[in-house]
């Protein structure tokens, strides 16, 4: 199976090791991620804020240029895919508004393309049963909580993926690779996104309340599917508090037993090691 | 749609008629219930709360708004758009208070925040991608506050989650040309 891979600006920097694993957690389930050429930067909360515009024409053009490659469309950043699927969501849905932007963009677009985040290709293009199949190291001993966060859910009539308030999708696939997903009250807040640059403070109360929420949960981990709350719950919280956090890909590599897990996770900011520790040793 | 929801749409004169066409949001519907308030990530941090920005619009006394923290900490969450009894998206109607404020700002904070915004766009417009340190490095130069994350940003250099160089597209000019094309950013005259 293929699908158009978008990976997004954060995915060759601060979080590489999600697009790492991404990639090759997708190869072993026979998924080929096929990047999208030539992609743009989907603008963001920055481009929406400011302009409503440019928030919805510059995922449509990448819209439109994997509408060219004839496969469906997977997003591994939270925001990235939220924005690429407001845009097919306005296209869809909204004649006016497609209009202008058709006009803005100089494209025609069909109404054939399906956006996905990654979450959603992985659980319901290749299905949970499948990777349990391919599990060979269970991450035993390991408890998590799933942190999904805002933009893969919300809001629900655009992303139509599992729940806005109570989503299971990853706490399934945790349980197929053998990990504990525990039951928690914040698996769809905020983690403060992009004010955690310029209104750091705001962002630094938010992230010590979930971490704290994660730990009298019961949980050694955070998993994450967003590269914004990732960099957050690693950047903005208490330095007291150590508690690592995961993209759900690497935890699939390790359940996979993939060799090349140690790179991705030697470049966390938060070391993992300690909590792998009962994983690796079985 | 349910008939409420046309109506309220296809809104008349009134500011809170134009609100609600130009936001595609049926403002007028907001019983202030209060859920956006009580699930909203910000509110604690705000200076109006999003119930009570819904009522002054829907009052048609906007004021207060346009000068308001509270339309620059809107991250866009849509926590409130999930659970509105009415359907409304109070992010999305705050996405068009910036626009329609055309940028002013009650103080220090709603201007690093537009600041933040403003560098991210100059930087995609730049390369059609967003590169972070360069970016990071402009914002923080010119909010004068280049030490408050020095530390944060020497550990990420360590671990390899600053590139260099930037990635930039092929396609710069049409970048630039979508910029044209959607007009000016809010608060500026680019």
């Amino acid at each position: 199976m293929k699908l158009s891979y978008f990976p997004g600006c954060s995915l060759q920097t601060s979080a590489r090791e999600f697009d790492l694993s991404a990639r090759a957690v997708c190869g072993e389930l026979d998924l080929e991620l096929v990047e999208l050429p030539d992609w743009n930067c989907c603008g963001a909360t920055s481009a929406h804020s400011l302009n409503h515009e440019l928030g919805l024409t510059l995922p449509a053009r990448n819209l439109g240029l994997a509408q060219e490659t004839g496969l469906d469309l997977v997003a591994s950043c939270s925001a990235c895919y939220n924005r690429l699927k407001s845009a097919d969501y306005a296209l869809k849905t909204n004649p006016a508004q497609a209009g202008a932007m058709r006009q803005k963009t100089g494209l025609d677009f069909d109404q054939n393309l399906h956006v996905l985040s990654l979450l959603e290709a992985v659980t319901t293009r290749i299905g949970i049963e499948r990777i349990k199949q391919r599990v060979s190291r269970p991450l035993k001993n390991l408890k998590v909580v799933c942190y999904y966060g805002c933009l893969l859910v919300r809001p629900p009539r655009v992303t139509a993926f599992d729940s806005p308030e109570f989503p299971v999708s990853m706490d399934r696939l945790m349980a197929a690779l053998g990990a504990e997903p525990l039951q928690w009250s914040y698996k769809t807040d905020c983690c403060g996104a992009s004010l955690s640059i310029c209104d750091s403070r705001t962002v630094r109360n938010m992230v010590n309340n979930l971490l704290q929420m994660a730990a009298e949960t019961g949980a050694n981990a955070v998993v994450t599917a967003c590269t914004l709350c990732h960099a957050n719950l690693e950047m903005r919280r208490d330095p007291s508090r150590t508690m690592p956090v995961f993209y759900f890909t690497e935890l699939m590599g390790l359940a996979f037993g993939l060799s090349a897990c140690a790179g991705w996770l030697h470049r966390h900011l938060v070391d993992p090691f300690p909590v792998l520790a009962p994983v690796l040793a079985v | 749609m349910s008939n409420h929801t046309a109506l309220a749409l296809n809104g008349q004169d009134s500011f809170t008629g134009v609100l609600a066409q130009k936001s595609g949001q049926p403002v007028q519907l907001c019983y202030q219930c209060g859920k956006c308030s009580a699930g909203c990530p910000m509110s604690a941090a705000m200076d109006i709360k999003p119930n009570q920005i819904m009522e002054l619009l829907r009052l048609g006394r906007p004021e207060p708004v346009w000068e308001s923290l509270a339309i620059w900490l809107c991250v866009g969450c849509e926590t409130c758009a999930a659970r509105c009894p009415n359907g409304i998206s109070i992010g999305r109607v705050m996405d068009c208070l910036r626009e329609m404020g055309n940028g002013r700002e009650a103080n220090g904070r709603g201007r690093k925040i537009k600041l933040f915004h403003r560098e991210f766009l100059d930087s995609l417009r730049a390369n059609g991608r967003v590169h972070e340190p360069v970016m990071l490095a402009r914002y923080k130069l010119k909010t004068g506050d280049i030490f408050s994350d020095l530390n944060i940003g020497v550990r990420m250099f360590r671990k390899g989650k600053f590139s260099l160089l930037p990635e930039r597209i092929k396609d710069r000019a049409g970048i630039r040309e979508l910029f044209n094309q959607t007009g000016p950013l809010t608060g500026g005259s680019n």
